[in-house]
């Protein structure tokens, strides 16, 4: 990756100023040494991929209200990778079988409004988080396994994480695609996709388990509590700045991808913790656009009550308004 | 140009013995029966909690029945592919979700499209002829939050439309919005109507229900009444259907129907 960046270095060099400015060495210094480090180089890779297909699934978090599910699940994966790691089995097997497990769970407690979604989520949550704690418990090395394990460890990323990474980005950027229309009619309105006869309740446990996917991948970068970050900032930035969802998608993919180069490059410089600095980054990008967004409202709403003080369109409910789009 | 060739003798919907109901009350309705012919505009009418609502579930499948039967158009509801359209009264949308109107009524194609494929020109031209017929082709790319309670229900109809059906059912389309928007919406049915639509209509308004409908059915619980209006809309029957709940007056020619919704 530094061979292959080398070559752009005139590009790169255009951002000599700023980071005189901000770290007092050139582009080349700030940004591509640290990739002669193959830790480095493969830290960077996690994260973009991380990035990128956490966005992209966030979307569909976000705009489906499941902020809380995706953090419950990342907790929930706490068992099964403590059960791997005491095994010496494989960490990410371990907790994709859990995190598949409570999702499937999750929309099991839940199917035909049985028990309602969030007090299904908060009980399978809290009792898979316990049974995680309890289990690392038992470990000598009690809090360093836990606190690798809750905050990541980007910089300790290994060729196979990343051939597993990339793997699952392809599966879950490759289902959304397939599945796309189904899965936006059933985040709209589900009642509409069982009206039309859709296949909703195979939908619904397909998107649990795609975020169950993500978050598994995602977890060395970032570790289980900040996972639901990675999620939600980027989608919910993208959101400010879009009214269509495809847009919206596209938009959060780039954001979760700056945001997993920025915040590494943070954290060598800086030495914060990697998950930290990454997560930091997508929330500072998040309020700078908030509050472009609320600027451009204001300025719209200035505009509109001296020329035209009856849109056409009538009430205006959207409270973020679709500014900038 | 959109709804599908129907055998003339068949009936657009037809249901037989039916029995629906939800956790808790599982025969919110029973023993429903009528037939509807094609391009017939039916009022649906019934005090609050009569099971106006779930008759429309229970007819698009959204709730099961376990009793009775349902044909659309001739089929079996659970084998038909002549779905039905329903506009419901929207109460769990989230208008700032980011789709624009047309992407909406692009959601009422997504069966027909058919798995793994995406939207082609025709069918955005479907979209967009759909928009046409209920006035809203000048609010296409609007955000769908962005417009106002009787454009948005005037969307859903399209929506609707957008399956290709020739069979609406339109749970209370005028309640909540004003009188322009109730106008707006009137005129779209209208010309749905002269297009050979089968509507079913859930209202209040009892004012226009002799007028306005081709044949009431008054339901509270099961079927008190159905058939053309003036044998329907008779004091016997809606007394019936409202129990106490309903007061008529005759002035000359004209009655009047004042029903107690909260009583």
């Amino acid at each position: 990756m530094y061979d292959f960046l080398l070559q752009f270095e005139d590009i790169i060099s255009l951002l000599d100023p700023l980071l005189e400015l901000l770290l007092g060495m050139n582009a080349r210094e700030a940004l591509l040494d640290p990739l002669k480090y193959q830790f480095m180089e493969r830290a960077m890779q996690a994260s973009v991929l991380v990035g990128l297909v956490s966005g992209i699934i966030g979307c569909f978090v976000v705009v489906r209200g499941m902020a809380f599910f995706g953090d419950a699940l990342a907790h929930s994966i706490l068992p099964g990778v403590a059960i791997a790691y005491i095994r010496e089995a494989d960490l990410f097997i371990g907790g994709l079988i859990a995190g598949i497990a409570t999702a499937l769970g999750i929309g099991w407690l839940t199917r035909e409004e049985r028990i309602k979604e969030d007090t299904a989520i908060g009980v399978v949550f809290a009792g898979m988080y316990a049974l995680g704690i309890a289990i690392i418990s038992t470990q000598r090395s009690y809090s360093a396994d836990l606190a690798h394990i809750l905050f990541g460890n980007v910089l300790g990323v290994k060729e196979e994480d990343l051939h597993i990474m990339r793997w699952c980005g392809v599966i879950v950027v490759a289902t959304i695609l397939l599945f796309y229309k189904e899965l936006v009619v059933l985040s709209f309105d589900a009642s509409h996709a069982r009206v039309i006869k859709l296949p909703t309740e195979f939908l619904r446990l397909l998107l649990l388990v795609l975020i169950a996917v993500t978050i598994v991948a995602s977890l060395q970068t970032v570790g289980v509590a900040l996972m639901l970050a990675l999620l939600v900032t980027p989608a919910a930035t993208a959101r400010l700045l879009v009214k269509r969802l495809h847009f919206m998608i596209l938009i959060a993919a780039f954001l979760g991808v700056i945001s997993g180069i920025i915040g590494l490059y943070v954290s060598y410089h800086k030495n914060v913790a990697s998950g930290a600095a990454i997560v930091l980054t997508s929330t500072v990008i998040f309020l700078m656009v908030f509050a472009l967004a609320q600027l451009n409202n204001l300025r719209h709403r200035l505009f509109a009550h001296s020329s035209n003080p009856r849109k056409p369109g009538g009430r205006l409910s959207m409270p973020n308004g679709t500014s900038m789009s | 140009m959109s709804t599908k060739q129907t055998t003339p003798h068949c009936p657009a919907l037809r249901v037989e013995n039916l029995a629906a109901g939800y956790q808790g009350v599982r025969n919110a309705i029973h023993d429903v029966n009528f037939t509807i012919s094609p391009g017939e505009r039916v009022g649906l009418l019934g005090p609050n909690g009569a099971g106006k609502s779930t008759l429309f579930k229970a007819l698009v499948g959204l709730i099961p029945h376990h009793q009775g039967s349902i044909s659309v158009n001739g089929e079996d509801c659970r084998s038909s592919h002549n779905l039905i359209g329903y506009v419901p009264q929207y109460d769990n949308i989230d208008w700032t979700f980011p789709v624009t109107v047309r992407d909406v009524v692009m959601m009422g194609r997504v069966r027909l499209l058919g798995l793994f494929a995406w939207p082609t020109p025709r069918h955005w031209r479907a979209v967009d002829a759909m928009l046409d017929r209920v006035g809203m082709a000048d609010f296409r790319q609007r955000q769908i939050g962005q417009l106002s309670g009787g454009q948005r229900r005037r969307v859903f109809i399209a929506r609707a439309l957008a399956q290709e059906t020739n069979i609406l059912l339109l749970d209370e389309p005028f309640s909540g919005v004003d009188v322009k928007a109730e106008q707006e919406i009137t005129m779209v049915l209208e010309r749905l109507y002269h297009e050979g639509i089968t509507m079913v209509i859930a209202t209040h308004d009892l004012s226009n229900a002799t007028t306005y409908y081709d044949k009431l059915l008054l339901l509270n619980q099961t079927v008190i009444a159905y058939g053309e209006p003036d044998i329907v809309f008779t004091p016997d029957t809606l007394a019936t259907a409202y129990g106490g709940r309903i007061g008529i007056f005759h002035e000359g020619r004209e009655t009047i129907v004042v029903a107690d919704e909260h009583g």
